[in-house]
């Protein structure tokens, strides 16, 4: 552990800017989760985030974390670009995209993701007198709080398939293919999740690494290995002095945005993806104006508003992978939370400025070397992170996760029930029947 | 109502359970579950299952390459005409179609009963959000065909058909004459009754105790009752009735504030039954303070700021003023029920 931070304004500003220069820099880099490099960091040498004693801690990786979520939504605008065989599953980012309109998508996520960053900046100063009453009234209730989540993720998948001209059994086998998929897709995610967490393949000393291969195989690989195979032609992107976006898509993109971002941020265990999800549905979000707003509003407040939770006063909850680590080396106080509003204000700031250049820079990237190019880059940039932290049995857990994460995306399914793998294991030990699972399942003996 | 409002508020009646709220603060989930999942479970059976199994006696698959409003106008009229010939009813299903990746045909069929003609309309095209997608070619415009008999309706007139699934409709001969054009027969029958609401809440109370009984049956039957307020109506109780009770016709079940004001009073709701049973002395607001200020001085604010932007949308050139009309029924009196 270390002591608190002393750093003046100026240090923290410093470290702040520093972190969120290098936050924009792993948000340029395809499926390159901010976690993984914060736990390689941790894992070889503590020292490049406990910078002189502690006082750049918590800057530093308020200001990563912020820059990173407001960055990261651009390589899925500007570098998945869907083939043919993406029948129903095309994202506004990437419609836009291939309208040549990618720069207005990444703007419209940046108008959210700024807009979620002021109010979490305009909330937090009143949140000592909120949250720790909301959490402790909250916490005996979380762990049905997910397993009512997880329901609802299941039921609602809506059947896709198409059913002309079919007999009563092949509409059902065609029209429900990607909800059993994603079904499935769950249960194995789910099985893995316990195999993890029972009987864990890494040696003891890689052990706290042990979710980053299979979040690697379940969520970047496929696409990954999805922009190798496809052979498309990018098309060129139009720069923009504006967006095409009027108050009330714009208001109703934040609200959605911040809303579930919030929820993913508050609840244990639900991410940003899920919390969107939620959101998305209660908000009936289907302008894709809207939509691309409430995608930067929704990251931005879960990854900075959740990294947050862990400095207000009298609450100090540590949500997300970012809170842990930082946790397991520093232990909060008050006088953190000062540090974290401004980390986080700057971090956001140098972010939102530099989103226009990082994508103008991406772009031309992307038309220089090919996106596939790109991609693989990427791919064996994540293939590398993994081997060197976890070693040849990251690698094989990897290979399987990847498996279990083509399944959604060959069948139309949501690809967030890969969440499975936390979810179900965690949603069982919170309930208390996490052991008992185990032990049914074998992975006591 | 959208499933996610069906869902809290399944959620939301499990919570006024004060037994429930205890049970799941000391670890043991299934009577939030069971208020989700049960209030969820009616558009679950139909969607997921009972709608793949229904009989189609007619299918209408509009060609995407060159879908034509006249061939599907006279499909239709066809169908209204042999239920009439016939004397008996005639299902016909009407696909939707693909316009390209993640890109659907939008058309309106409308059944103009003072008119008594089926009219086809292509009118753009849309992605999966059903959000226009600029820049798309449309196909060709409109079309209509006059039918032979006075068409009877138990749902809307004009029927926007754009993604996944089209609707079918149940061609049936009544006995004044008129043929009543039934939209997606399948939906809302027994599925959504309360007959089988007290079914679900005599298993629930067989298999897990009283308590997961009431708060199973009392979602399910809630999800009726909610459906209630919109246009379409259930059949309340199979097999004693056979047909939907048309709705009350309060708000459209796709209204989004609708939706969402429901869900957001559920999670109010949800909040106060926890935080009264809470340990936490303050944090339980009274009930009134907690729904005036947490629900209805927002919604009224959203509400003002949402018709503001909307008159500001609707003076630019080309914004769009109509507004959505609560039955679009045609003049002639709906199907007897």
């Amino acid at each position: 552990m270390t002591d608190a931070p002393t750093g003046g304004v100026t240090a923290v500003v410093l470290y702040a800017v520093a972190g969120a220069l290098t936050g924009c820099v792993a948000g340029c880099i395809p499926s390159f989760h901010v976690y993984t490099l914060m736990g390689a960091a941790l894992l070889f040498d503590g020292s490049v985030l406990i910078a002189h004693g502690g006082a750049g801690l918590v800057p530093f990786s308020v200001g990563l974390v912020a820059s990173w979520a407001i960055v990261n939504t651009m390589p899925a605008v500007l570098l998945s670009a869907p083939d043919e065989s993406a029948l129903f599953t095309v994202l506004p980012g990437q419609r836009y995209f291939m309208l040549r309109r990618g720069h207005e998508a990444v703007a419209l996520a940046g108008l959210g993701a700024a807009g979620a960053l002021l109010l979490l900046l305009a909330a937090l100063p009143f949140a000592p007198a909120v949250l720790p009453k909301v959490h402790a009234v909250l916490s005996p209730h979380y762990h049905w709080m997910l397993w009512t989540v997880i329901a609802f993720l299941l039921m609602s998948e809506w059947p896709k398939g198409r059913t002309a001209a079919l007999a009563p059994w092949d509409r059902f086998a065609a029209g429900g293919a990607n909800v059993l998929a994603g079904l499935a897709t769950f249960a194995l995610s789910g099985l893995l999740g316990f195999l993890l967490f029972y009987r864990p393949p890494l040696p003891i000393e890689r052990a706290s690494q042990n979710l980053m291969p299979v979040f690697a195989g379940l969520f970047a690989a496929p696409w990954l290995i999805f922009n190798l195979i496809a052979r498309l032609d990018l098309p060129r992107q139009h720069p923009v002095r504006s967006v095409d976006v009027d108050a009330r898509a714009l208001l109703h993109g934040l609200f959605a945005g911040v809303l579930g971002g919030a929820f993913a941020a508050f609840v244990p265990v639900v991410s940003g993806g899920v919390g969107g999800l939620l959101a998305g549905h209660a908000t009936s979000t289907r302008d894709e104006r809207a939509f691309l707003v409430s995608q930067g509003a929704s990251k931005a407040m879960y990854y900075a508003g959740g990294l947050m939770l862990l400095f207000v006063p009298g609450l100090a909850v540590a949500r997300g992978g970012a809170a842990w680590m930082i946790q397991s080396v520093h232990l909060p106080d008050t006088a953190d939370f000062g540090q974290a509003l401004l980390a986080l204000a700057m971090g956001g700031a140098v972010a939102i400025l530099l989103l226009p250049f990082c994508a103008r820079t991406m772009v031309a990237l992307a038309a220089r070397v090919g996106y596939r190019t790109l991609s693989a880059a990427a791919f064996v940039t994540i293939l590398a992170m993994v081997a060197l932290t976890t070693g040849w049995m990251g690698l094989a857990l990897m290979a399987v996760s990847t498996g279990i994460g083509l399944i959604p995306v060959l069948f139309d399914a949501r690809r967030m029930n890969c969440l499975g793998v936390i979810l179900l294991p965690l949603a069982c030990n919170m309930s208390g029947v996490g052991a008992a699972v185990a032990e049914g399942l074998g992975l006591m003996r | 109502m959208k499933g996610i409002s069906h869902f809290s508020a399944g959620v939301a009646l499990a919570s006024c359970f004060p037994q429930a709220v205890e049970a799941a603060a000391a670890g043991h989930p299934l009577y939030f579950i069971l208020g989700g999942v049960c209030g969820l479970l009616p558009d679950t059976l139909d969607f997921k299952l009972l709608r793949f199994f229904y009989r189609h006696d007619m299918e209408v698959v509009p060609d995407p390459n060159r879908p034509d409003p006249l061939l599907m106008a006279q499909a239709v009229a066809h169908a209204i005409h042999r239920a009439k010939a016939t004397g008996r009813p005639v299902r016909i299903k009407i696909h939707t179609t693909l316009a390209g990746s993640g890109l659907w045909h939008q058309y309106r069929l409308r059944f103009d009963t003072v008119g008594r003609r089926i009219t086809v309309a292509f009118t753009g095209t849309v992605t999966t959000s059903r959000a226009p997608a600029p820049g798309q070619p449309c196909p060709p415009a409109e079309a209509a065909v006059p039918l032979d008999c006075d068409v009877a309706l138990d749902y809307a007139a004009t029927n926007e058909i754009n993604i996944f699934d089209g609707p079918v409709f149940s061609m049936e001969p009544q006995a004044d004459g008129r043929v009543c054009a039934r939209f997606i027969p399948w939906h809302r029958q027994w599925s959504h009754s309360l007959t089988l609401a007290a079914g679900l809440g005599v298993f629930a109370g067989v298999c897990w105790g009283g308590l997961a009984g009431l708060v199973a049956g009392g979602a399910f039957a809630l999800h009726t009752l909610v459906d209630q307020m919109g246009i379409m109506g259930s059949n309340l109780f199979p097999p004693f009735t056979r047909r939907r009770v048309p709705g009350f016709q309060v708000v459209r079940s796709d209204n989004g504030l609708a939706n969402f004001a429901v869900v957001w009073c559920s999670l109010l709701l949800t909040y106060w039954n926890l935080a009264r049973l809470a340990p936490v002395l303050d944090a339980a607001p009274a009930l009134p303070k907690l729904f005036l200020y947490g629900a209805a001085l927002p919604f009224a604010v959203v509400a003002l700021v949402s018709r503001r932007l909307k008159g500001r949308q609707g003076t630019r050139p080309g914004g769009r003023r109509r507004r959505r009309t609560g039955r679009e029924r045609g003049t002639t009196p709906p199907c007897r029920t």
